[in-house]
């Protein structure tokens, strides 16, 4: 799993606005709503441009978020990548 | 000043370099830590169901007409009549109104404590396309 | 259709048939002041049939049919022929209705601007929204709003108010006996009676305004005040409307623009007097 590559849903493809408290993902091919907090947006932030392991999301991340431990870091993130791929927010490259 | 932040290279942590004359932390915790990370996403289910049929009066007949001969047994699971444990169906149908009292904790008109059981475990494991589904899903509303 | 009557109520227009004739008197001498539909063309169609055709006489039942049907439907008393009928025109825009957002909620108009109230029934949204048609607001509907995704403003939806049970007595007290329909007893959902919308309602259906303020309100607690989030906003409201899946990316614009653009509260109380003067607060400070 964690040797994954990901990309990101093109950002054409969804809608994002931030409320203040959560933010809401207009995911276009599905017609779903979702409400996220964080990490979720962060990590979509951090997904777009090219092709990226979950390793490399979590590195990019650290420049601006504190992750606390990088062992828990790494399984938390992959675990809100694969949500995020299950609901068509993010691929598998 | 932010410069310097997130270009450190060579430190795994990419913790801020030591020369900057900040003493708390600049960056914002994003995750819990923990072994297990929480769902972030919730998504919208269409609430067709629930605000167009509560406009409506609706019931639930317990089994639905096609299963009138079967049994409820206390988990609410159809089983031939004469199971051990399990009660006959209902004489009539409930109306969406009695349904949601019994859900808070109300008892379905006219049954016993069994019966009660039974018929709500029944009614929460209703399908799309059986009977009473689309009332029962108008009783869903959150909070 | 033996007996019909046409009628439109705001954007949307009915023709409702009925295999009896009393519905059809009710809904055309309490609907008298509403307009006709457009050229004589309906949006939604509404039939009264009886369940089986002996039931047309024999004990009669009535089963509330239209373009738009859910097949769970309770069938209905013919002394409450009335209800069946407004249930199904409420039935047709739950389910049929594409051109607004809509949300089930109240709402009333004041100065340009709307209060919208949403909740469960016995939240009191629809008879606060009746005392405050009856105290200088524009009522524009007890039970849907209609938001335009397009330009952001409320329609109104003002159809017959359906009082239930305590709320039929205080608003006789509030309206003139003229704008009452008849008392129906033992409904499934209680004793209902109608009210007609005042004239100002009727007359000024057809007018758009920009929402200014968001409650949920809860009927039956100590009175209290409670910020609601954007996000909770959003949420519940989208468990509000029957429509906001169908209307895709057009509904997600509308609706999250409502929720940014309007402060929501909710609000706890146990009279309608003590609502109220909630209500007269917080739209000084908030609307």
């Amino acid at each position: 799993m964690a040797q994954d590559q990901y990309r990101a849903e093109p950002a054409s493809d969804y809608i994002l606005r931030s409320l203040d408290d959560v933010t809401l993902v207009y995911h276009r091919r599905s017609g779903q709503t979702h409400i996220v907090v964080s990490p979720v947006p962060e990590i979509l932030a951090a997904l777009t441009g090219d092709i990226s392991s979950t390793a490399e999301i979590v590195a990019r991340l650290s420049h601006d978020y504190d992750l606390g431990d990088p062992h828990d870091a790494l399984a938390a993130v992959q675990t809100h990548l694969d949500e995020m791929v299950a609901l068509g927010l993010a691929h598998v490259a | 000043m932010s410069e310097e932040k997130g270009r450190n290279a060579g430190d795994p942590q990419g913790l801020p370099p030591e020369d900057e004359s900040l003493v708390t932390p600049t960056r914002r915790r994003l995750l819990m830590g923990g072994a297990v990370a929480a769902s972030a996403i919730v998504s919208i289910r269409p609430a067709l169901a629930s605000t167009a049929a509560s406009v409506l009066n609706c019931r639930i007949p317990v089994p639905d007409p096609p299963h009138a001969s079967q049994h409820i047994a206390a988990d609410g699971s159809l089983v031939p009549a004469g199971t051990q444990g399990a009660v006959p169906g209902a004489g009539r149908p409930f109306t969406g109104e009695e349904v949601k009292a019994a859900l808070r904790g109300r008892h379905l008109p006219g049954t016993s404590y069994e019966q009660n059981q039974a018929y709500l475990n029944y009614i929460r494991r209703l399908q799309s396309g059986t009977s009473g589904f689309t009332c029962y899903a108008s009783l869903q509303m959150p909070r | 259709m033996k007996h019909q009557v046409m009628l439109r109520i705001g954007p949307a227009s009915f023709r409702v048939g009925s295999a009896w004739p009393q519905p059809i008197v009710d809904l055309a001498r309490l609907y008298a002041a509403y307009p006709q539909p457009e050229d004589g063309i309906a949006d939604f169609t509404v039939r009264l049939e009886p369940t089986r055709p002996w039931r047309r006489f024999i004990r009669p039942s009535v089963f509330i049919g239209g373009d738009h049907m859910l097949a769970d439907a309770a069938p209905m008393a013919l002394a409450h022929g009335l209800l069946a009928a407004e249930m199904g025109m409420n039935m047709q825009m739950a389910l049929g209705w594409r051109r607004h957002l809509l949300l089930h909620a109240s709402c009333v108009e004041k100065d340009g601007r709307a209060l919208v109230m949403t909740g469960e029934s016995g939240s009191g949204k629809s008879t606060l929204a009746a005392q405050l048609g009856e105290r200088g607001w524009r009522l524009m509907g007890d039970e849907f709003a209609l938001l335009d995704p397009t330009t952001g403003q409320i329609f109104a939806f003002p159809r017959l108010v359906s009082l239930k049970n305590q709320a039929i007595a205080v608003m006789q007290g509030e309206a003139p006996a003229e704008r009452f329909g008849p008392l129906m007893r033992d409904t499934p959902k209680g004793d209902i009676r109608h009210l007609v919308p005042n004239r100002s309602a009727v007359t000024r259906m057809d007018e758009g305004t920009i929402p200014a303020l968001l409650l949920f309100p809860r009927f039956g607690f100590a009175p209290e005040v409670r910020e609601v989030g954007q996000g909770e906003a959003f949420m519940r409201l989208t468990q509000a409307s029957t429509n906001y899946v169908t209307l895709g990316e057009r509904g997600f614009t509308a609706l999250t623009r409502f929720v940014t653009d309007i402060p929501a509260r909710a609000i706890d109380f146990s009279s309608g007097d003590e609502a109220i003067a909630m209500i007269d607060r917080l739209w000084e400070t908030l609307a």
